[in-house]
């Protein structure tokens, strides 16, 4: 008996099927020699042209195999759905495939001889989960009446069974049980008052830090350290998920999309869709006071006077910039938008909120309030070219508001940079989910340049601000939820209107409908729109949105691939120059990377710590990757930069590596001497583990042009000077002008004096006798003390098509790096790239 | 914020009135569908190579997006990008071309010369909106 196993028919049809798929047809040579006359008659001549002709015909013929073959590989319904619409357990319930395809897929399980399984039907009538209905309620309070009946009565005794007992069936505790029952559900004393059915509310503190909305009670508990997003659950299906910040945040979609944002998500004319994220994460609080001038001292302390210029102050631009605290020092980005003289709008990343909370409530004078609004105010931030167009099929104005007729102009824009620097929309919307699905808007008048001036010649001030004030008022946030209606109420509504008419838009009524105050800002710098809405609010837009075709949800990672893309830093990751950047870098990064890289067994891992061939010289105990291999090495640089600063002053070689004649000297206070650039990393090595509260750097916000170096000034002693004086960075965008592909923590070396010229050809490029471009001339390497800064995030860019990366280099160096070229060398290789750097004002 | 500082400021074209250039404006582009897999923008700094490939793309998918022809638009300094691709088009691979002269209307964005508020960021200059008129070619590849 042969092991073969039999195949059923079907099996076998599938498998002729693939075989037939891949079979490509080809023209012997012999065949077509006769048939077509590749060949002249003696066979010595090639006729060009039908050989050709055979050849594109076989390419032909290749091409539509593997069309084929792609084609006969799926044989299941859900293998020929678009990913998007892909579920994981489509394979085995039905449920899962779009309604338009169970027949097909029903056939295929049976075919396979696949046990059905239909999935669990959602009850739409009857009980809900977790209240008992009244009919529930009323069988309880009838069971616990007839076994009370069945304990008491004699006659009812004797004509059960004799085994059954009171003790035998547990009679007390059940009858215990179900008075508790019936206690719970009926004391409505319990329950918190709510304007609406679905349990929505307001969740605001005043000059303290606002409790999470409550949720269903089933997912509380998992809320605890980190909050849910209004858009958790549907999120949590199709996203990677992280914690941090007090917030359970998307990371990225299951599903890859590194080229898809590349296309959509920037502002380039090829896009045709849009990209959008849940950004409720970012916490938004509302600074007010009577007396405005108050207000703006204290706005003025957080932002060193910026937000309370005229444009902003004034105009109302949208202002994004840097926030401050008591002490000077920079805390990380900031959206303020003033919405009176008297109120202002601030809006912090998660990893900053807290510390911009009480800075500000440090600052205040006593009558300024601040309104914690993390869990009241939500948005969504979407980017691409369909953004507006998308938001402009869901929102629906409920009154006649001129600035809905300005966003509905607006709407087929594509280009977000088109529009002038304050482009905003307020106004009051109705429920989205009024409309069946989404529907595109009537069109309007054709664009044209007259338009934007009249757009800005009428912007709407004060409608904005009224509804601003709306959003960023507690009991107005708290009346938007009134009457807001369940699914169920909608449906209902939705039935009787489709049993009159054709409709299925369900006609907004002002007496008892809620009013959504809802706002959509352009960031200019960020080229993208936030949606700014009331919390509980958000969720219902967000599933329109998604409703829309060629809108894709992005995650943070998107967002961060979007900012290095269009050039601009991200926070925390490139805002190394604030504490919540750093400690990012140097503790949540490097012992992240660390902790993979001691994952790995040592025979599969790079061995860091012994590299040959890095620099001229290498440190004695350096003699790997220099500085810390798991992050951009700040206090490293810190301290290399200020020794060699040092060494210059007293002139002495910043090039030597050491003396081979004498070990490092001790001065009479057994302190080390710096004499070489050995004894400034032997210093490192002393104070490593010794890490000071105060930033290693500070970053410098004019342009580089304008920055006059300082002296070192030598007051106490220079060890001391040099591990604790701050080097001073320039944040610049470095392009690689050769092959490469930089990325995140590579080190960047300046060009040492003696191998400028030989640099200065590769960017001009060297090529070998064929024409070519010669990539692997032995390179010369430069010096440890070249190390004049770390790339924060770097890789190959879409756009450009080479090697593109964010950075910080010394800012010394950078006033005398004319040239603006630098060395770029990714962590643990041994291959430095030529790149260009460009500054980037912070 | 956040700013590339690349010279972007420094070799900008002939300024109208005072005030200082902020930026240009892209044209205004209406979303549709049909036009953003149909029409191509021609930058001065396009690679003539990238351009003739991506064109050879949109005329692979004429049909598919029920058009007749590729646009290929330029302004200014890619007029002449524009029209060598034109060129390629009708003489060395034979496809109809038609060729439309235009004239687009751009914005440009200028600082308010306001003097109260002097050493101060561009970026926290208010600004307004001055539009320029260039031209501007059409170049419609047929799909023959």
């Amino acid at each position: 008996m042969s092991g073969k196993k039999l195949r059923s028919k079907n099996q076998i049809f599938r498998r002729q099927k693939v075989h037939d798929a891949r079979s490509i047809r080809a023209e012997a040579i012999e065949a077509a020699d006769q048939a077509s006359g590749e060949l002249s008659e003696t066979g010595g001549v090639l006729k060009v042209n039908e050989f050709l002709a055979s050849r594109e015909f076989e390419v032909r013929q290749l091409q539509s195999a593997m069309h084929k073959s792609k084609n006969a590989a799926s044989t299941r319904v859900f293998q020929r759905l678009p990913r998007k619409l892909r579920r994981r357990t489509a394979s085995h319930n039905v449920r899962r495939i779009p309604k338009r395809m169970r027949n097909r897929a029903l056939r295929e399980m049976k075919k396979s001889d696949q046990s059905l399984v239909l999935g669990k039907l959602t009850k739409t009538s009857g009980k809900t989960k977790h209240a008992l209905s009244a009919k529930q309620l009323y069988k309880a309070r009838m069971a616990v009446k007839l076994l009370r009946l069945a304990a008491k009565s004699k006659s009812m005794k004797l004509a059960l069974p004799s085994e059954a007992t009171a003790s035998h069936y547990k009679l007390r505790s059940r009858i215990r049980a179900l008075q508790k029952l019936v206690k719970a559900h009926t004391n409505k004393q319990s329950l918190p008052q709510r304007n609406n059915a679905m349990g929505s509310y307001d969740s605001t503190a005043v000059n303290a830090l606002a409790t999470a909305p409550v949720s269903r009670i089933k997912y509380a508990k998992r809320q605890r350290q980190f909050v849910w997003l209004p858009t958790h659950v549907w999120s949590a299906k199709r996203c990677h998920m992280y914690k941090r910040w007090g917030y359970h945040m998307p990371w990225s979609p299951t599903q890859k999309c590194f080229r898809l944002t590349h296309k959509l998500g920037n502002n380039v004319a090829a896009s045709d869709g849009a990209m959008c994220c849940d950004t409720s994460f970012v916490g938004t609080m509302v600074i007010s006071s009577e007396d405005a001038a108050q207000l703006k001292e204290l706005m003025s302390k957080l932002t060193k006077g910026r937000a309370c210029l005229k444009k902003y102050y004034r105009s109302q631009y949208w202002f994004e910039g840097l926030c401050l605290d008591d002490a000077n020092s920079y805390l990380g980005p900031v959206s303020i938008l003033w919405i009176t003289t008297g109120k202002v709008l601030l809006r912090a990343h998660p990893a900053i909120y807290e510390s911009v909370f009480t800075t500000a409530l440090r600052l205040k004078s006593e009558n300024v309030m601040v309104e914690d609004c993390r869990f009241s105010i939500g948005s969504i931030t979407l980017t691409g070219s369909k953004s507006l167009n998308a938001l402009s099929q869901i929102i629906r104005a409920s009154k006649d508001s001129a600035s809905f007729k300005q966003f509905k102009q607006v709407s087929s824009l594509t280009d977000i940079t088109a529009l002038p620097q304050r482009t905003s929309f307020a106004f009051q919307a109705i429920d989205p989910r009024h409309l069946s699905r989404p529907k595109k808007l009537g069109t309007t008048q054709k664009l044209d340049e007259n338009f934007l001036f009249a757009m800005q010649a009428s912007y709407p001030e004060e409608e904005v601000a009224n509804v601003m004030s709306a959003l960023c008022s507690s009991t107005r946030r708290e009346a938007s939820y009134k009457n807001q209606q369940t699914l169920k109420q909608l449906s209902s509504r939705r039935r009787k209107l489709l049993a009159s008419s054709n409709s299925n838009l369900i006609p907004f009524d002002a007496a008892t409908d809620p009013q959504i105050p809802i706002a959509i800002f352009k960031q200019r710098f960020s080229e993208n729109w936030v949606l700014l809405l009331p919390w509980f609010w958000l969720l219902p837009f967000w599933y329109q949105l998604n409703r829309v075709s060629r809108v894709h949800p992005m995650g943070s990672r998107q967002l961060q691939q979007l900012s290095f893309e269009q050039g601009t830093l991200h926070f925390p990751d490139d805002y190394i120059f604030t504490r919540a950047g750093f400690d990012e870098n140097m503790l949540y990064k490097r012992l992240s990377q660390k902790a993979l890289w001691d994952r790995k067994p040592p025979s599969k891992r790079i061995n860091y710590f012994s590299i040959p061939n890095l620099h001229k010289s290498q440190p004695v105990s350096m003699l790997g990757e220099i500085g810390d291999p798991f992050c951009s090495d700040w206090r490293f640089l810190q301290i290399l930069r200020n020794g060699v600063r040092y060494l210059r002053k007293e002139k002495r070689s910043e090039f030597t590596m050491l003396d081979p004649e004498r070990t490092t000297q001790f001065d009479d206070l057994n302190i080390r001497k710096l004499e070489y650039v050995n004894d400034v990393v032997e210093l490192y090595f002393d104070v490593k583990d010794k890490s000071p509260q105060a930033l290693p750097l500070n970053v410098i916000d004019c342009v580089v042009t304008r920055y006059e170096p300082k002296e070192m000034i030598l007051d106490s002693s220079p060890q001391y000077k040099v591990v604790t004086q701050p080097v001073s960075v320039v944040c610049c965008r470095l392009e690689l002008l050769e092959r490469g592909h930089p990325k995140d923590n590579a080190r960047i070396y300046s060009i040492p004096e003696e191998d400028l010229a030989f640099w200065h050809d590769i960017g001009t490029g060297t090529f070998r006798s064929n024409g070519k471009r010669d990539h692997n001339a032995p390179r010369p390497l430069p010096h440890v003390s070249n190390l004049i800064g770390f790339v924060t995030s770097g890789t190959y860019h879409l756009g450009k098509g080479k090697g593109v990366c964010t950075g910080f280099i010394d800012a010394d160096e950078a006033v005398a790096n004319v040239q603006s070229l630098v060395l770029v060398r990714n962590v643990g290789t041994d291959v430095y790239r030529l790149a260009r750097w460009n500054q980037i004002l912070v | 914020m956040g700013i590339l500082m690349e010279g972007k400021t420094a070799g900008l074209g002939a300024q109208k009135s005072s005030g200082k250039l902020i930026s240009k404006h892209p044209t205004m582009k209406v979303f549709s569908h049909k036009k953003i897999k149909t029409t191509m923008y021609l930058k001065a700094s396009t690679p003539y190579i990238s351009a003739l490939k991506r064109i050879g793309k949109l005329l692979g998918s004429l049909r598919r997006h029920g058009a007749e022809y590729v646009s290929v638009l330029g302004m200014g300094k890619a007029v002449e990008k524009c029209l060598s691709v034109a060129c390629h088009y009708e003489g060395e691979r034979a496809y109809r071309v038609e060729v439309r002269t235009q004239s687009v209307s751009v914005f440009d964005e200028i600082a308010d010369s306001d003097d109260s508020e002097i050493d101060i960021r561009d970026e926290d200059r208010e600004t307004r909106l001055q539009p320029r008129n260039l031209s501007g070619v059409e170049v419609r590849i047929y799909a023959s």
